[in-house]
């Protein structure tokens, strides 16, 4: 029942981008075509994931036996991109179909808050592991679910030749992300 | 343990993070693109993340290229 309320706290209540405001960089710029905000989606995934258990692991194992807790600003945002350095790497070598689809996203998400958040959170939340996968899970998958939505919402906007000028670009954009806040403030409450 | 080694240990240890990322960096920066892939820089013209590695305002010398040849 708690990994339920972790997992659904974070995709819907606690929406990283739409209640915590945070992303929305990312939201803005890679959410002109849907097929990229979807690539962008998956590798936050396994980035959120993967750097998510390193930097865990990481606190559990070296710093707090060495009680250097004090340290984990600094090593987790090492860890994030020295593990994506090495992801781009070994995908260009040897997964070149993957690099293809996600690699160009990689280096958008060492730029990305959210890693950093999700790695901070696992700790400060007093998470065990399986309550950690689970919210490195659902966190990202939020932020997909959003960027998902606001692409396809943006394709239809950016073609729309009624739309008045000083409204075209990011302007819109952030009036539809608004929006989207507003409408994701209902589900407040449920979890 | 003593307050010392504790300053040591985080200087080793935020060190050596530090040396694995330029490691890292570097091996990453030299080993090829493969062929036929999409190039970055062509869909990252005018995108608002300049932070990002990609980011065509990260790489002037690319550019002056570019518009050269052009």
């Amino acid at each position: 029942m708690n990994i339920l309320v972790i997992a659904l706290a974070a995709i819907i209540t606690n929406n990283v981008v739409l209640s915590r405001f945070l992303g929305v960089c990312p939201l803005l710029g890679v959410s002109k075509k849907t097929e990229n905000a979807i690539g962008m989606s998956l590798a936050l995934i396994f980035v959120v994931v993967m750097s998510g258990i390193l930097s865990y692991g990481f606190f559990h194992l070296v710093l707090a036996p060495l009680g250097l807790e004090y340290l984990e600003l600094t090593s987790f945002i090492l860890i994030i991109a020295v593990f994506v350095q090495f992801v781009e790497m070994f995908l260009k070598k040897y997964v070149q179909g993957l690099y293809n689809a996600l690699g160009i996203y990689l280096p958008l998400i060492t730029t990305n808050c959210v890693v950093l958040l999700v790695a901070l959170e696992n700790i400060t939340l007093g998470f065990n592991f399986l309550e950690m996968v689970v919210y490195s899970i659902a966190v990202p998958v939020g932020f997909m679910m959003v960027i998902v939505a606001f692409s396809i919402i943006r394709t239809r906007i950016d073609g729309d030749k009624r739309l008045p000028t000083p409204f075209k670009g990011n302007a819109i954009a952030l009036i539809v992300v608004a929006l989207m806040a507003l409408a994701f403030a209902g589900f407040g409450g449920i979890v | 343990m003593a307050e010392w080694v504790r300053i040591v240990l985080a200087v080793v240890i935020v060190s050596v993070l530090i040396g694995l990322f330029i490691l890292s960096y570097i091996l990453n920066k030299r080993t090829p693109e493969p062929e036929g892939c999409r190039k970055a820089s062509e869909e990252c013209i005018g995108c608002a993340i300049t932070g990002c590695g990609r980011n065509p305002v990260n790489h002037p010398e690319q550019n002056s290229k570019e518009e050269g040849k052009k």
